[in-house]
C-alpha cells in the first residue's frame, strides 16, 4: 500500500536543481534509507513532504494528500536541528505534543523516558545533548503516525545514545508506518533497512530492497556507498 | 486548536513580561510611598531627595523598557516560533498557516493592551498612594470631569471610544509588523533589514492611499474618506468635538481592511514561501 | 548491543544461521517458544522484516513451528535437533578441512592433528 508518493518531483534552489523530476512509491511497514552525501537532495525531499517547502513542479503525496494539516496529523518529523522550545520540561513536552497530536501515545512516550532515568521535571536546556536527542526521538516515534521522517536520527551523537536511537526505531516498528531515515552514516543503519535509496545531485540512483542488494552485489550497502559516490 | 496555541503562547510571552509588570507596580508604589511620606515634610534630607529622584527616573526607565520588551516579545514570539528552528516543529503542527497568524495577531493584541493597562495600572498605584485623603474623592471627581467635558463628558463614553480606537490600531499595528516580518523573511539574508523596509515601504502605501483617497473625495465633491480618517492619536482632536461613533466605524473599516490584506501577506508567506534555514 | 555481520552475505541467513547455532546448543530449548520478532529485532539491531524472513526460513526447515497468535516455538521433535547438531557440525568441519588443505595437509594429517589435539586439551 502506497503511502507516500513522488511523481515528478522538482525543486531548484536559484539555479541549482536540488531534486530533479523525482519519481518515488514508498509503501507502509518499511524502513527506508534515505542515502547520500550532504547537498544530495534528502532533506530538500523531507521538507518537500512535510509541506514546508512548495515543489517547483510535480507532487508528493502522503497516504494521496498533498501535504497540509490533514497529511501532517499522520506524519511525525524528527529534524536534524533543536527544535524543541527549549525552556519546557520533559512533562510539559508530553503534554504539547498531547495536545496537539491526536495520535500521541503518552504512555509508550513516558515507558520510554521512565526506561532512561529521567527526571521528568527536567528542563529541555539542562539536559546533555544526547538526552535532548534522545527526547526528540521518543518523541516523535510515540507517535502513532503513518510516516515516520527522520533527518540525520545519529548524527552528532554518542555510540551509546546511537545505539539506544537505533534499537528505539526498531522496537516502534509497525506494519501500517513507513520508516524514511535519511542519513549519511550508512554503516550504522544498514541493518535497519528494508529498502535503500541512493540520491545523487538530485536524481535516485538506485532503489532496491536491502537484502536483494546485498545479494546480487555481494557487498553491504556501506561498501557499495563508497563505489557509486566515490570522489 | 486555536485555543491551545494561544494558551502556549500566552505562557511564553507572560514569562518574559509578567515579572517586569510585578517590578513596574511594585516601583510604582514604592514612589507613591517615598512621595507620600515626605511630602510637606520641612528640611527633607538631601539623600532621600536625590533617592526620590532615582526612583523617579527609574521608574520612567522601567516603563519604556516595558514598551520596549513587549515590542521584542511580540516579535520574536512570531518570528522565532514561525521561522527560526521552532518553525520545524510549529509548521509541521496538524494547523493552518492562518490558524498560526491569528494566534499570533491576538497575542500581539493582548500584550500590548495589557502592558498599556499595566503602564496605566501604575500610574493609578501612584497617583492614588501620593494624593488619597489629601484630596476629597469629590474633588478628584470634579477634576476628572472638567478634563474629560470637552470629550462628551461621560467618562463611560470617553472610555469606550478610546478602547475601540485603541483596538482597532492595535490589530491593524500587529497585523503589519507581522507582515513586515514575514516579506523580510522572504530573503535568505539580512532578513531583519527587508523587515524595516517592507515596513516603511506599507506605511508610505497608506500615507498615498490617505492622499489619494482625499483628493478623489474632493475632486468629486463627496466627503466619504475610507482612508486617513485618523487613528486612536488623533482621538483627542479638540476644538472638533469627540469622535462620533460613525467616523470611528470608518476607522474601523479601514484597519479591519489593512488588518485583513496583512494577515493575507503573512499566511501567503508562511504557506508558500516559508524557507527555514 | 547489536550483532555483527559479514558484509555482502544477506543479513537474513547470517540470523537464521546464528540462531540454528543458538538452538542446537540449548539456548533456546525443544519446545520453548521463542522471544517475539520485535524483541529478536531489536536485540539483534535489524529490520523487523528481515527477522521475520529468518524466522520463517527456521520454519521452513522444521526447527521452529508456529502457533497462530501465540509465536514461534523450537521444534520438539529431538532427532531434527539432532540432524541440526550434525549438519553444523559438518558445515564446520567442512571448512575446517579445507582451510587445513589450503595450507598443504594431506587428509591423513588432518585427521591426526585433530584426533591428537583432542587428546591434548579436551
Amino acid at each position: 500500500m502506497t503511502i507516500l508518493e513522488c511523481r515528478g518531483l522538482t525543486k531548484k534552489f536559484g539555479k541549482v536543481t536540488a531534486l530533479d523530476a523525482i519519481d518515488l512509491n514508498l509503501e507502509a511497514g518499511r524502513i527506508v534509507g534515505l542515502l547520500g552525501p550532504n547537498g544530495s537532495g534528502k532533506t530538500t525531499l523531507i521538507k518537500l513532504a512535510n509541506g514546508l517547502i512548495s515543489p517547483d513542479a510535480g507532487q508528493v503525496l502522503i497516504d494521496g494528500h498533498e501535504p497540509g494539516p490533514e497529511t501532517k496529523a499522520v506524519t511525525a518529523y524528527l529534524p536534524d536541528k533543536d527544535f524543541l522550545p527549549d525552556y519546557m520540561n520533559v512533562e510539559q513536552l508530553l503534554g504539547f505534543y498531547g495536545d496537539f497530536f491526536k495520535d500521541f501515545d503518552s504512555e509508550r512516550a513516558m515507558d520510554m523516558i521512565r526506561s532512561l532515568k529521567l527526571d521528568p521535571e527536567q528542563k529541555l536546556k539542562a539536559m546533555s545533548k544526547g538526552t535532548r536527542e534522545k527526547i526528540q526521538l521518543i518523541l516523535t516515534m510515540a507517535r502513532r503516525a503513518k510516516v515516520y521522517l527522520l533527518d540525520e536520527p545519529i548524527a552528532g551523537v554518542d555510540p551509546a545514545a546511537r545505539d539506544y536511537i537505533l534499537r528505539t526505531i526498531i522496537g516502534n516498528y509497525s506494519q501500517d508506518a513507513l520508516v524514511l531515515i535519511s542519513t549519511h552514516l550508512i554503516a550504522d543503519v544498514e541493518n535497519m533497512l528494508d529498502e535503500v535509496i541512493f540520491l545523487k545531485t538530485g536524481h535516485i540512483e538506485l532503489h532496491e530492497n536491502a537484502e536483494d542488494l546485498r545479494e546480487r552485489t555481494g557487498k553491504d550497502v556501506d561498501h557499495l556507498f563508497r563505489e557509486v559516490y566515490a570522489c | 486548536m486555536l485555543r491551545k496555541l494561544l494558551k502556549y503562547d500566552i505562557k511564553e510571552v507572560g514569562m518574559g513580561l509578567l515579572p517586569l509588570y510585578g517590578i513596574v507596580l511594585v516601583l510604582a508604589a514604592i514612589v507613591g510611598i517615598t512621595g507620600r511620606l515626605y511630602n510637606g515634610v520641612q528640611n527633607v534630607p538631601l539623600a532621600v531627595t536625590i533617592l526620590s529622584v532615582i526612583l523617579a527616573v527609574l521608574f520612567f526607565m522601567l516603563l519604556t523598557a516595558m514598551a520596549i520588551m513587549t515590542l521584542f516579545l511580540i516579535v520574536k514570539n512570531y518570528r522565532a516560533n514561525l521561522f527560526g528552528n521552532r518553525g520545524y516543529l510549529m509548521n509541521t503542527l496538524p494547523v493552518k498557516a492562518s490558524l498560526h497568524v491569528f494566534d499570533k495577531t491576538i497575542i500581539g493584541m493582548l500584550w500590548t493592551c495589557a502592558s498599556m493597562g499595566i503602564a496605566i495600572l501604575s500610574a493609578v498605584i501612584m497617583v492614588l498612594i501620593l494624593f488619597t485623603d489629601n484630596i476629597v474623592a469629590a474633588d478628584l471627581a470634579r477634576e476628572i470631569k472638567s478634563v474629560l467635558a470637552p470629550f462628551g463628558g461621560s467618562l463611560p463614553a470617553v472610555l469606550a471610544k478610546a478602547l475601540l480606537l485603541l483596538l482597532f490600531w492595535a490589530v491593524s499595528m500587529v497585523t503589519l509588523l507581522f507582515a513586515s516580518l514575514s516579506i523580510g523573511n522572504l530573503w535568505k539574508e539580512h532578513r531583519v533589514l527587508g523587515a524595516i523596509l517592507a515596513f516603511a515601504a506599507i506605511g508610505i502605501i497608506k500615507v498615498l492611499l490617505a492622499v489619494g483617497n482625499m483628493k478623489l473625495s474632493n475632486a468629486l465633491g463627496i466627503s466619504f474618506t475610507l482612508f486617513g480618517n485618523g487613528s486612536v492619536f488623533s482621538m483627542f482632536e479638540a476644538g472638533n468635538g469627540f469622535m462620533t461613533y460613525s467616523k470611528i466605524g470608518m476607522i474601523g473599516l479601514e484597519d479591519f481592511l489593512y488588518a485583513a490584506v496583512f494577515t493575507w501577506i503573512s499566511c501567503i508567506v508562511l504557506r508558500k514561501r516559508l524557507n527555514l534555514q | 548491543m547489536a550483532w555483527e555481520f559479514q558484509n555482502g552475505v544477506p543479513i537474513y541467513r547470517q540470523i537464521a544461521l546464528r540462531l540454528e547455532t543458538e538452538i542446537a546448543a540449548g539456548k533456546f530449548e525443544a519446545g520453548q517458544q521463542m522471544p517475539s520478532v520485535r524483541d529478536l529485532a531489536v536485540e539483534a539491531g535489524v529490520n523487523p522484516n528481515t527477522m521475520q524472513r529468518a524466522l520463517a526460513l527456521l520454519e521452513t526447515d522444521g526447527i521452529l513451528f508456529s502457533v497462530r497468535t501465540s509465536g514461534r516455538f523450537v521444534t520438539k521433535e529431538e532427532m531434527r535437533l539432532k540432524d541440526l547438531r550434525n549438519q553444523l557440525a559438518e558445515e564446520e568441519i567442512a571448512a575446517l578441512f579445507g582451510r587445513l588443505k589450503a595450507i598443504g595437509m594431506t587428509r591423513q594429517e588432518i585427521i591426526g592433528a585433530i584426533s591428537r589435539w583432542g587428546d591434548r586439551v579436551l
